[in-house]
């Protein structure tokens, strides 16, 4: 059946329209029934032989136009038969129906009992099980159930990575695109032209028109050809109706195909990946999409009555970026209205939003060792600047749970070479100012690392 | 919405005659304007819509921390930035764009092919010809990015390994003036916002007891002309204009009080006065009326602010001598490089400094020479006490003219002088601190300095860089002014990722 003719095809292609006739034929059939027995209103129930015999003829014209579909070969066969013998039985019941509520055929023990109901209802169900393999033919097996809550049924989770170099071309960057764009049409219950995306084996061994790609050459490939091809080509991939690739999936196949080889175990870091694919990885990856830019999770939520009343106490609040709930909290140094007493009081009110404040500011503004031990728990903390305080050693003791601190200012403070072991248990500390201290030039040299920079 | 019941309206015929006109005219402005919005709501997504009528009026920053119009749209890497204006067009050729060929080529003519027909300056495009001027001041490599820099800057030749260079700066226009106004505003023709001012808008005050953006200016400047425009508001509202502070002992005059008045009621004064502008506000709608109370109020907490941070007697001898002596003389270009340290520490978002007398037609090495000893210590210093002060980290310092000098000598050209006229299409810049590579140089000129070679950096793509910076996207910074909508970088602009640390 390899040569199906176009006129098969273009009838085939009408059945998706088609199904929706009996469907609402014959729900509208059971619903008017079933109003009518309850509403006791016998004259509801006078058109449903009309809706039966529509639904059962529609259904019939369904059926054909599903066989000729069917032909076309882009189906899997075993879900293909289910739907098929499904569709041909809920016709025929339909039909049954049809006749019993016409009184076409009087067999007293079914008219108008608890036996007719039921047959009525086995054709819903079967419309209902017939609709859903349907469905799953088209659309792919998981479609229904990819977002369900609770998640038993989603895709298994990729790990996450840190860098791109960590990711697999493949699994990370490929596969994801071809599960948004094409897969919906290429998987291994539809299979259009013959080809599927659904597993390694299937994508290596192609489609009507060949392999999908031909591994160092994108020019030669296939699936690269079809995505490039002008909006109005009829071979254009994804069809017309459906979300073109983007550019930067573009980039992305190709990319796979000739400097990945088409490998599916090669990874980001094992290859020359250039500035472009470097920042379509990451960006894909959600990881940092432009150099040297952060990326953080958004903070629990604040209210605005929480930031109001620490904006009256002095601090200074503003959202590192708009929407995030992350802020950059300051006080203005040797700010007069705060003074030693105050202070304590204010971090004390600042912690309600502790997880929220990454970068923290309070130069010269009477911060003491004690206060520290309140700003030891804002984990989330980059950047620290406490110049100018009364701090020692014993402060900056505490300061050693901040294992997300990137840059913390202590110059002109009363600490020693003693705080540098704390310096140094800091994982991401990558800055430390201690100008005006009694840190002097030799004590950290023997001590310090690539990773941390301590500043005189 | 339109009250004529008002206790301010009186009954004076000609006065009633103004009102009626007003009315007329802000009711129709008001009901338009608020139609318009209700139904662009419901046409568009609300989001935008409601950031389209936010763009009338002014933003409320301070309340509740957030940022009413989207901002920052990214993570900053500049919590605040100095800009040091060299003006006068500082020349690339006897400072940072090295070019030893041109020794070889003293005195020949410069090719046509590297000319390509440019319009020149009225100042020398009338010369016979164009005879190509090398530097006398030599050249060196330091640091271990081995940067080129001139024996004029024996200062800033120690700190390069901190410096990014951009050596292929253009501009679009080769007179001071627009030239200047281009490169603060974005446009040649006046009447725009400067950077510092949309920084203002978009990111707000950091201090609310001293301005967002301050401007400072080496006294006894001569040479070309500096104008309140360049760090004036343009169409946004006034209180984001750069406020000038003076050379000299007092920066900004009538903070203290007058003799025999010692300010006790000046609160009450206030409050009366804030409360006659609320009711003139209510009548008319002028947000300059907002503007005006707002900068009362400024200027009333700036009597205890300025004073502090522009005392110098607790600066420490050994900082004056890491800036030079000229520091301790309040208006050179020294002392304000350190009260613009001094501000900055006190969270003023945007500093300004202009330096004039970079505009060497004639007498070009020696001008350069006497230019760079007033400036040299004071660039290393200030980039040096940010460092030690942990504020380099986020605080961006930028270096540079409105344009460059030609490689050809204006006048006559001897072995040992020459002057040099403006050049637009290639010139050098210095950024450095949050966010940029340090120890980086970016982009090339042709052999003569005359023609960029590889990767422009125009005008406007430094000013996308710069808002970059701040996180802000210049695309999506915008003021809605007169039926248009206006950024700073115009149509244009690329933010140059590739200077990005």
């Amino acid at each position: 059946m390899n040569e199906t003719s176009d006129i098969i095809l273009f009838l085939g292609r009408f059945h998706p329209m088609v199904v929706h006739l009996p469907i609402g034929f014959l729900l509208f059939a059971f619903i008017l029934e079933v109003l009518s027995r309850w509403k006791k209103n016998p004259a509801l129930a006078i058109v449903v032989p009309l809706a039966l015999l529509l639904g059962a003829i529609s259904a019939l014209v369904a059926c054909i136009l599903g066989y000729l579909l069917s032909l076309s070969g882009d189906y899997e066969q075993g879900a293909l038969d289910i739907h098929f013998w499904f569709g041909i039985i809920t016709t025929i019941i339909a039909f049954m129906a049809w006749l019993i509520s016409a009184n076409k055929v009087t067999i007293p023990k079914l008219q108008h009992g608890k036996p007719y109901l039921i047959t009525l209802t086995v054709v819903i169900v079967l419309v209902g099980i017939t609709g859903h393999y349907g469905g799953n033919l088209t659309h792919g097996a998981d479609y229904l159930t990819a977002y369900l809550p609770f998640g038993q049924f989603k895709k298994e989770k990729l790990a996450p990575v840190a860098t791109v170099e960590e990711a697999g071309v493949f699994a990370y960057l490929v596969d994801p695109i071809l599960e948004d764009k094409c897969v919906s049409c290429h998987n291994a219950s539809k299979k259009k032209g013959k080809l599927s995306f659904a597993n390694v084996e299937s994508l290596l061994k192609g489609g009507e028109s060949g392999p999908a790609f031909v591994a160092g050459n994108p020019s030669a490939s296939e699936m690269i050809r079809r995505v490039l091809l002008n909006p109005e080509d009829e071979e254009v991939m994804p069809p017309e109706g459906k979300t073109p690739l983007t550019e930067e999936e573009i980039a992305i196949l190709n990319f796979w195909i000739q400097t990945g080889n088409g490998s599916f175990e090669t990874k980001m870091g094992e290859l020359e990946v250039s500035e472009e694919v470097q920042t379509i990885a990451s960006t894909m990856l959600g990881l940092t999409p432009n150099p040297g830019e952060l990326m953080l999770a958004p903070g629990p939520v604040v209210a605005d009555s929480t930031l109001n009343k620490l904006q009256d106490y002095g601090f200074k609040i503003r959202e590192l970026v708009a929407g995030t709930n992350l802020f950059d909290v300051a006080v203005t140094s040797n700010n007069p209205k705060i003074t030693a007493t105050t202070m304590p009081g204010m971090i004390r009110e600042l912690a309600l939003i502790k997880s929220n404040i990454i970068w923290l500011s309070l130069p010269d503004n009477k911060v003491n060792d004690d206060d520290l031990k309140t700003i030891a728990t804002f984990e989330n903390l980059r950047k620290l600047r406490l110049e100018k305080n009364p701090i020692t050693d014993i402060g900056v003791g505490h300061l050693s749970t901040l294992q997300n601190l990137e840059s913390l200012n202590l110059y002109q403070t009363k600490i020693t070479q003693k705080s540098i072991p704390v310096f140094s248990s800091m994982q991401n500390l990558q800055s430390v100012y201690v100008w005006g201290t009694e840190i002097q030039q030799d004590e950290f040299s023997k001590k310090g690392s690539d990773r941390l920079e301590i500043i005189l | 919405m339109c009250d004529h019941h008002d206790k301010l309206r009186s009954n004076n015929k000609d006065l009633q005659q103004v009102e009626k006109m007003c009315d007329r005219r802000e009711f129709l402005t008001k009901t338009s304007l608020g139609l318009g919005a209700m139904a662009l709501g419901s046409l568009l997504n609300t989001e935008k819509a409601w950031s389209n009528v936010k763009n009338q009026v002014q933003p409320d920053l301070g309340m509740f921390g957030r940022n009413d119009l989207g901002l920052p749209h990214h993570m900053p890497k500049a919590k605040r930035c100095i800009y040091l204006f060299q003006s006068g067009g500082p020349s690339q050729l006897e400072l940072f764009d090295y070019k030893p060929k041109l020794r070889d080529l003293f005195g020949q003519d410069l090719p046509e092919s590297v000319r390509q027909g440019q319009r020149l300056t009225g100042m020398s495009a009338d010369q016979t010809s164009f005879p190509i001027a090398a530097s006398t001041i030599n050249f060196n490599q330091y640091g271990e990015s081995r940067a080129w820099v001139s024996d004029a800057m024996p200062y800033l030749s120690e700190m390069v390994d901190d410096l990014c260079f951009i050596k292929s700066m253009q501009t679009d226009a080769i007179n001071h003036d627009p030239a200047i106004t281009f490169f603060q505003t974005g446009s040649q023709l006046p009447g725009r916002p400067s950077i510092g001012s949309w920084i203002s808008y978009g990111l707000g005050s950091d201090n609310e007891n001293l301005p967002t953006f301050i401007t400072l200016i080496s006294k006894n400047g001569g040479g070309q002309p500096l104008y309140a425009r360049l760090w004036g508001n343009g169409f946004l509202p006034t209180e984001h204009q750069g406020v000038q502070f003076r050379s000299g002992k007092d920066p900004v005059l009538y903070l203290t009080d007058p003799e025999n008045y010692d300010g006790h009621d000046r609160r009450n004064m206030l409050d009366y006065l804030e409360k006659l502008n609320a009711v003139q506000h209510d009548t008319y709608g002028d947000p300059e009326i907002n503007a005006r109370m707002a900068q009362y109020e400024m200027a009333f907490r700036m009597q205890t602010s300025v004073p502090e941070v522009t005392d110098m007697s607790k600066e420490p001898d050994y900082i004056f001598e890491m800036y030079g002596e000229d520091s301790r003389d309040p208006g050179t270009y020294a002392a304000n490089c350190l009260l613009g340290r001094k501000l900055l520490e006190k969270d003023v978002k945007f500093v300004q400094l202009y330096h004039q007398g970079w505009d060497q037609h004639a007498g070009c090495p020696g001008g350069v020479a006497l230019n760079a000893k007033k400036t040299d210590q004071a660039n290393a210093a200030l980039i040096k006490d940010l460092k030690q002060r942990g504020m380099f980290e986020d605080t961006l310092i930028i270096w540079g003219g409105e344009f460059g000098r030609t490689v050809y000598s204006q006048g006559k050209l001897t072995t040992t002088d020459y002057g040099r006229d403006h050049h637009p299409k290639a010139f050098t810049m210095f950024m450095a601190g949050a966010g940029v590579k340090p120890g980086f140089t970016y982009g090339e000129t042709d052999d003569f300095s005359y023609n960029v070679v590889k990767d422009p950096v125009h005008t406007h793509d430094f000013q996308a860089t710069l808002m970059h910076l701040f996180g802000i996207d210049h695309e999506r910074l915008i003021y809605k002014h007169q039926g248009r909508r206006f950024r700073l970088t115009d149509v244009h602009g690329h933010v140059v990722k590739d200077i990005l640390s």
